[in-house]
This record gives structure tokens, C-alpha cells and sequence, in this order.
């Protein structure tokens, strides 16, 4: 009977210990609460950042080599990079504006200290932006469906002033509202014909080669559906927390590029790094890049 | 009339060890039964019986031998070459799994069979499985449920039509398989060992209906069957097969008057004679040659 | 057991007493009793609400952070909010239209191409081995090559749900055909039967329990293939949500989609047990 419980023991006890290994091997290949090793301070830094017409300043820097090739990566969306900066394969990187809170609280759940340094600014203005395969001028809006923000948008107020002024009839067009990341989508499902969106918003739609037939740069920002701090802001430049002093080089070398140039030295790069067509990126303001407001701090918890 | 001339079935098959050897399921048989008669087929189980039941019935070919119906051939060995195969097919209107046609219902009336199990669809309640036989047939829709319901009561499942067969005893199942083979009225009622899976009173009564619905009716009928007591109650001839391969041993006309009883004594002779036949097979292991 | 047994087989007799709109609704009623009865049955209830507790107060008390593990009273809000102002309900129509394409593309062409085989050797022969070639390639592997030949739209979508659900429907619709009692073939043909009367109503009822099954197994690969359809360029349906979800770093809108999707699955599950259940009356107890 000793002998039985004893090896019974001592089977409980091994299985209980491989349980154990198996475990903290699990543990420390999953990296949930940080990210792999101590290794990380000795590696270059690297930026992440998406090939769009608003990073100009990074592209500036990259053109004038001011930055080097090999401390940044190019990705798809922002979303990856900020996945990136989670799991700690980047970093910093250009995060959209709108993403950067959740992304915050996120990366805090998950253990990781993230903190916003710099941000890109871009202009306001109200776009009209039609699907790609409508081929119509401004009179031919009517009957059409067309998206708005809200039905006290100031850019739809500015819209529907210029188009009175343009003598443009807009009595039997449909205008549904709806959220700004929803427009593009729903213009591709072919929900929508047009949309009432701001400028940064019709760079992205003529990168997926969409039109825009009317464009006003006066407008600013700061309503109830924009206010105005946080919608001229395109993108935050997010920064994991134990490389904030690495990356104050960075900054001064953005805001450097962005204050410094040659308007047509940075169209050339832009055009160059993103594939944007130049003919179409004159029509647009040139983005600029700051460090980050008192404001953002404070909207971020950082 | 139903007659078959030298029937044989030959099936070559693969035994246990693999090596190829032929099995002779029915050897000769030649067998005439007149119109209206009663006629059963006893022997041991596995000795081709039913085999040659379903020759009768034209779901197999003979290997060798024919089969005619009232003077008429109606099967006879499948033929070799496809040529052959369809004129064979014009010729002669049976069934068979690679000769029924493929759209049309080419209903046989001369010949309706009752199986052990598996004898009506159990998809169907009492009332379709009728009526699908009455649309083989080729009765008119408008009258279709009259008649089934009248089929159904005359084997005594009046109140039964909605039932499924599952919700149904065995007897009465049975019972419902007895009413498809008479829906399409044909001259020959074939069962392979119909009362096999009932319980002996539901067996006895089965019997009587079926001796009242055939007094009535004056069908031909020839039932396979295992148990002697029920060949003797209710045939005019049996027909003793032997073992594999199944040949005729002997037929017996069972002369006692009808209505019978079970307990008679002339039963019982005549039991012990086909008792005897049977031990002497089994025990003798003659060969049998033609 | 038994009784169980035997009070459903009266409540199916008395339902085919009924017939036109009572008919409908008492079916309706005995689905919703048979499907949502299994949940809220005492024993259930006793794992579920401490489970639900669960979810709600760990994520409250900060074990794990509630960004990471959402407490149900959150994912209600966010989900109600989904619902009725960001057109939720648009995006699980679209999705359900997508699903319900697929799935009767795949029953159109898996069901008869499954009786086929299984009713004839010839076709069996020549069909089978191809299908047995094709079946093993795990659906999405098949993405890529769709999003290059047909782009990425409704056709992609639908012909992505429909790989997921014809494998299943063809060979279960071929096994149930081709395990038909040959007994029953030799009652029809005994008759008279011709091969397409036999296919009719011999073939196709005897395969009918293998047919749903197999419709099981398609719906479930085809809720597995919409989403998978919907998370490669898509610009609407729940799939979409789901992956805009993932862009915004959110994690309780994710949670709202993946109860969504649940419940559709269960949903249609539910609906396919209960033709089981009716179908349950055609098998002969041996």
C-alpha cells in the first residue's frame, strides 16, 4: 500500500511541476505583460508610417536624409502600427488621430506605456467628394445621395452656401448622415454617391482614385460634430514609454522638416514616396508637424 | 398461371480466404403453379428460397432457365452484348435494377410482392404509401384516396390512415404491405416470409386475414416461409426446397379441407413427413445432380 | 425518456389537425419552446448566470482591465448604441443576404449533384474522385486566388460562402443516397416504379436525415467563410464591423460582433434541429 501512494505522489508531483514549466514557458513566450527582452534598448530605433499625402514632413526628412531608411517601416494602416507598438516591434509611429485614444487604453491594459509626442496638423476645409465611376459636374448633384456629418456641420453649412452662390440646385438630392470613417466605406458599397468631408479625408478618397468637385480651405474647424482642436489633427505620433528620450531627436527633426522647406521640395518627396500624382497634391495645403499639444495630453490621460 | 422451367442461379463470389469459388443459389427449379392457388415454399433458411422468389418476381435474372405468366415468357438470362441488352429490354417488360426505365412507371400487374421487413416507406403515412402504389398503377389522382382507404379497411386499417409506420405495430405494418400488393390488383401475390418478424397472436391473425382476403379475392399466392405449422394452416401445395444449392426435394398437396385447424391431426402427419424430409437432408448431405 | 418521447409524438399528431395561419403559429411556438428551452432550463441557468456574473465583475474589479475583457453591462450598451444608430442592423442584413446566397448556391448545386452520384454509378465514377480532390483544400485557402480572379465584392463573397458550404452538402447528400436500404428500392421497383419516380420518393426521403446534417455542417462553414469573406475588403457587414473594430483598438465593439455572429449561427443551427426533430417521426424503431 506505501508503495502504491508513494509512486501515486511522486507522479502527481512530476505532473504538477511539467504543468508549472509549461506554464511560465507559455508565459514568457506570450510577453502579455511587456514586450521581448532587454534587447530592445540596444536596437536602432524605428518609426512606423503609411504612405499618406499627410506625412509630408516625414517624407521631407526622409528625402533630405536627415532620417534614415533604416529606422523606419512602412506600413498598410494604422492600426498595424499600433499593434506594432504593442507587441514592441516598433518604436514609434503615426497613428490617426481618432485611434489614438483607444489605442492608449489598450496598450495600458496590455501593460505597455504608450505616450503621444508630436502630432500632424492639417487643414480644415470642406470637400465634396464623388464615387469614382460618377462622371457628373456640380449640376448634376441633384437627385443624388449625399453623406454629411450632421445637420449642423459647418461644412455642409459652407457646401450649401457655395452652392446657392454657384447657382448649383440641390432640392432633390438625398443627404443622410453619418460618421466620417463611415462615408468612404459606404461611398465604395455604392450607399452614397458624395460626401461632405474635410480635406484630409479627400486626400485618402483620391488615393482610391474617387474625385473631388468642389473644394474651400476656409473653413475651420469647431462644432459640435468637429471641434476644433482635435480636428485639425490628422495623426499622433506615438511613442512607446521607455523610448520617450530617444525619440525627442525625432521630433525636433520633424518639426525641422516641416517649418524649413521648400513647399516644392516637399511636394517632389511626397509625390515621390507616396505615388501620389503631383498635378493632384498642388491643389492641396501642405501638412505640418508640432509636438503635441497641451490638449491631446490631456485627452490622452499622458 | 405462373410457371418457371429449369431456373438456376449462379453467383460467383470471393470466400474468406480470398479465393474465388461459385455458390449455386437455385439449381433447376422448375416449378408450375396454377391460378388461385396457395402454394408455399419451405426449406431451411439460406437455401434460395427467396432467391428464387425474386426470380419469380423479376427483380433477378436467372442464370439459366425462364419464366412465363399465364403461357407468356416474360424473363430469361440477361443477354451478353448491349445490343442484345436492348432489345431485351423491349421485349420484355420485367424489372429489374438495370432494365426499369427511367422516367416512365412501368407498372406490372401480374405480379405484386410483400417483403419481410422493409415492405413500406416509412416516410410516408399509411394513406401515401397506398396511394403511391395506386400511382404507379396509374389511377386517376381525383380517385386515388377512395380507393386507398377502401384497401386500407378491407385488411382492417380503417382508422389508421394518418399513421406513420412507425407509429405502427409490426402486425399492422404488415398489414399495410398486404394492402399496397392488392392496391395494384394484381393476378400473383409474392411474400417472402411476411409473418417472420410478428408475434405469434398477431401471426394468427394475419394468417386468417389473409385466407379471407384470398378466398375473396381468388389471387394466385406463393409465400416463402420457415415455419411449417403456418405452410400446412395455410396452403393447398408446399414445395420442399433442400440446402444450398436449392433444388425442389418434393411437393406435397395438402388435401385437408378448408377451414382448417391448427391442432388437427392430419396436420400433424403431414408435418412429420416434411420434418423427416428436412433431417434427411441435414444429416445426409446428398448430392444433388440434374 | 420515454415519456418525452411519446409527448412529442402527440403534439406532432394534434399539429397536423392544424393547417394554415394556426398552423404556422403553433410550429413557430413549439421551435421557440424546443430551442430557447434548452437554455433557460434550471440546470443550465445555474452555470450560465455565475458565469455571467463572472464576466461582469472581473473585468469591474480590475483583474483584468476591462479595454481587455469588456463586462457584459458595457458590451449591452455599446451594443444597443450599434444597434440603433450605426446601423448595425443594416450591416447583419447585408450579411445575412450574403450567407443566405452562398448557402442556396451550394444546396442548388451540392444537393442534386449529391443524389446523383449516389444514385448512379456512372456518375459516381467520373464525379466523385474530382470532388474528393478538390474537398481537402481548407477554404480559405481558397481566398487569395478568388480576390484575384473576381475581385473583392458580392461575387468573392458568395462564391467563398459557397466552397465553405457545398463539401459538406454534396457528400453528406451522396452518403445518405447511396446508403439506401435496398429493400425499399426493391418494394418501389416491384411495382413498376421508374428510376426518377424511385429517386423522388424512395431515394431522396431516405437520405433526408443525412441531407440536413449535412446543411448543418454547410451553414456552420458558411458563417465561418462569410466573416473571413467580409475581412478582406469588404465595405459592409459584420465581418467589416469586426475588422474596423480591430482598427479602432475596440475591443467591445469586437465583443458585440461575435455575439452577433453566435447568435446567428445558433439561430439557424436551432432551425435545422428542429426539421431533425420532425424528420425524428420517419425513422422505424428496429
Amino acid at each position: 500500500m506505501q508503495k502504491a501512494v508513494r509512486s501515486n505522489l511522486l507522479g502527481i508531483s512530476l505532473a504538477l511541476v511539467a504543468l508549472a514549466l509549461v506554464c511560465w514557458g507559455l508565459y514568457r513566450a506570450a510577453g502579455v505583460t511587456g514586450n521581448g527582452g532587454n534587447a530592445a534598448s540596444n536596437r536602432p530605433f524605428v518609426v512606423g508610417y503609411v504612405r499618406t499625402p499627410l506625412l509630408a514632413p516625414v517624407f521631407v526628412a526622409l528625402q533630405e536624409g536627415t532620417i534614415s531608411t533604416k529606422h523606419t517601416k512602412h506600413f498598410d494602416s494604422g492600426s498595424e502600427i499600433g499593434y506594432g507598438l504593442i507587441s514592441g516591434d516598433l518604436d514609434a509611429g503615426f497613428v490617426e488621430a481618432a485611434k489614438a485614444r483607444n489605442l492608449l487604453s489598450l496598450s495600458r491594459s496590455r501593460g505597455v506605456g504608450l505616450s503621444a509626442v508630436g502630432s500632424i496638423e492639417f487643414p480644415y476645409g470642406a470637400t465634396l467628394i464623388i464615387r469614382k465611376d460618377l462622371d457628373i459636374r456640380l449640376n448634376d448633384l441633384n437627385g443624388r445621395t449625399i453623406a454629411a456629418g450632421s445637420p449642423s456641420c459647418r461644412m455642409l453649412h459652407q457646401f450649401t452656401a457655395d452652392a446657392k452662390r454657384l447657382e448649383v440646385d440641390l432640392s432633390r438630392s438625398k443627404l443622410i448622415y453619418m460618421s466620417f470613417d463611415d462615408m468612404l466605406p459606404a461611398l465604395e458599397a455604392r450607399r452614397i454617391d458624395a460626401a461632405v468631408v474635410k480635406g484630409a479625408h479627400a486626400i485618402l478618397a483620391e488615393s482610391e482614385d474617387h474625385m473631388v468637385l468642389y473644394q474651400n480651405w476656409d473653413v475651420q474647424a469647431g462644432d459640435e460634430c468637429c471641434p476644433a482642436t482635435l480636428s485639425q489633427t490628422e495623426f499622433l505620433l506615438i511613442v512607446r514609454s521607455e523610448r520617450v528620450k530617444d525619440a525627442a531627436a525625432l521630433v525636433s527633426l520633424l518639426e525641422q522638416a516641416s517649418k524649413k522647406t521648400d513647399p516644392d521640395v516637399t511636394l517632389k518627396a511626397t509625390a515621390k514616396m507616396t505615388g501620389f500624382p503631383e498635378e493632384k497634391l498642388e491643389r492641396y495645403p501642405i501638412a505640418t508637424f508640432a509636438p503635441v499639444s497641451a490638449e491631446w495630453s490631456r485627452i490622452l490621460g499622458i | 398461371m405462373i410457371e418457371a422451367r429449369r431456373i438456376s442461379k449462379f453467383f460467383s463470389i470471393v470466400d474468406e480466404n480470398g479465393i474465388a469459388a461459385g455458390l449455386t443459389a437455385v439449381l433447376s427449379v422448375s416449378l408450375r403453379i396454377p391460378s388461385g392457388r396457395f402454394v408455399s415454399l419451405v426449406g431451411p433458411t439460406g437455401c434460395g428460397k427467396s432467391t428464387f422468389l425474386e426470380i419469380l418476381a423479376g427483380l433477378q435474372a436467372p442464370t439459366e432457365g425462364e419464366v412465363y405468366i399465364d403461357g407468356k415468357l416474360v424473363l430469361e438470362p440477361l443477354p451478353g452484348t448491349r445490343k442484345e441488352m436492348e432489345e431485351y429490354r423491349k421485349r420484355y417488360r420485367f424489372l429489374s435494377p438495370i432494365t426499369n426505365s427511367l422516367i416512365r412507371n412501368n407498372p406490372k400487374h401480374d405480379i405484386a410482392m410483400i417483403f419481410q421487413d422493409y415492405a413500406v416507406f416509412p416516410w410516408m403515412t399509411a394513406l401515401k404509401n397506398v396511394m403511391f402504389t395506386l400511382e404507379l398503377r396509374g389511377v386517376r389522382r381525383s380517385d386515388r384516396k377512395g380507393l386507398a382507404l377502401r384497401y386500407l379497411a378491407d385488411v382492417g386499417l380503417a382508422g389508421a390512415e394518418s399513421k406513420y409506420p412507425s407509429q405502427m405495430s409490426g402486425g399492422m405494418r404488415q398489414r399495410l404491405a398486404l394492402a399496397r400488393a392488392l392496391s395494384v390488383e394484381p393476378k400473383i401475390i409474392l411474400m417472402d416470409e411476411p409473418f417472420a418478424a410478428v408475434d405469434a397472436m398477431t401471426r394468427e391473425r394475419l394468417q386468417d386475414d389473409l385466407l379471407r382476403l384470398w378466398e375473396e379475392t381468388g389471387k394466385t399466392i406463393v409465400m416463402v416461409t420457415h415455419d411449417i405449422d403456418e405452410a400446412l394452416y395455410l396452403s393447398d401445395d408446399i414445395v420442399v426446397f433442400s440446402p444450398l444449392p436449392g433444388t425442389i426435394r418434393n411437393q406435397i398437396a395438402v388435401d385437408i379441407p378448408r377451414p382448417r385447424s391448427r391442432d388437427a391431426v392430419d396436420m400433424s402427419d403431414l408435418k412429420t413427413r416434411i420434418r423427416k424430409i428436412y433431417e434427411y437432408d441435414a444429416y445426409a448431405e446428398t448430392e444433388y445432380s440434374i | 425518456m420515454n415519456m418525452k418521447r411519446l409527448r412529442e409524438e402527440e403534439r406532432v399528431d394534434t399539429n397536423y389537425a392544424a393547417s394554415g395561419w394556426n398552423l404556422v403559429r403553433r410550429e413557430i411556438f413549439s421551435f421557440l419552446k424546443a430551442s430557447c428551452g434548452s437554455l433557460v432550463t434550471r440546470e443550465f441557468l445555474s452555470v450560465s448566470i455565475p458565469l455571467l456574473a463572472l464576466w461582469e465583475v472581473i473585468p469591474r474589479t480590475g483583474i483584468v482591465p476591462s479595454s481587455l475583457l469588456p463586462p457584459p453591462s458595457y458590451v449591452a450598451v455599446i451594443g444597443w448604441e450599434m444597434l440603433s444608430s450605426q446601423a448595425l442592423l443594416g450591416h447583419i442584413a447585408i450579411s445575412l443576404q450574403r450567407l443566405f446566397l452562398g448557402l442556396l448556391l451550394a444546396f442548388a448545386l451540392g444537393f442534386p449533384m449529391g443524389v446523383m452520384m449516389g444514385w448512379n454509378q456512372f456518375v459516381r465514377k467520373h464525379a466523385l474522385p474530382l470532388f474528393q480532390l478538390l474537398a481537402p483544400v481548407p477554404p480559405p485557402a481558397w481566398v487569395p486566388i478568388t480576390i484575384i480572379v473576381l475581385g473583392v465584392g458580392l461575387p468573392m463573397q458568395t462564391f467563398l460562402i459557397f466552397l465553405g458550404a457545398f463539401y459538406p452538402i454534396l457528400f453528406n447528400t451522396y452518403q445518405g443516397v447511396k446508403d439506401t436500404e435496398p429493400r425499399y428500392l426493391a418494394s418501389g421497383r416491384v411495382f413498376g416504379a421508374s428510376e426518377w419516380t424511385l429517386i423522388r420518393k424512395v431515394f431522396i426521403p431516405h437520405a433526408l436525415g443525412p441531407v440536413v446534417m449535412g446543411v448543418k455542417i454547410g451553414i456552420a462553414m458558411g458563417l465561418v467563410m462569410l466573416i473571413i469573406a467580409e475581412m478582406h475588403g469588404a465595405h459592409s457587414g459584420v465581418g467589416y464591423v469586426l475588422i474596423e473594430s480591430k482598427d479602432y483598438f475596440r475591443v467591445d465593439r469586437m465583443v458585440v460582433c461575435m455575439i452577433v455572429l453566435g447568435s446567428t449561427g445558433w439561430l439557424l443551427i436551432e432551425i435545422m434541429k428542429y426539421f431533425e426533430a420532425k424528420l425524428a417521426i420517419w425513422r422505424m424503431g428496429r
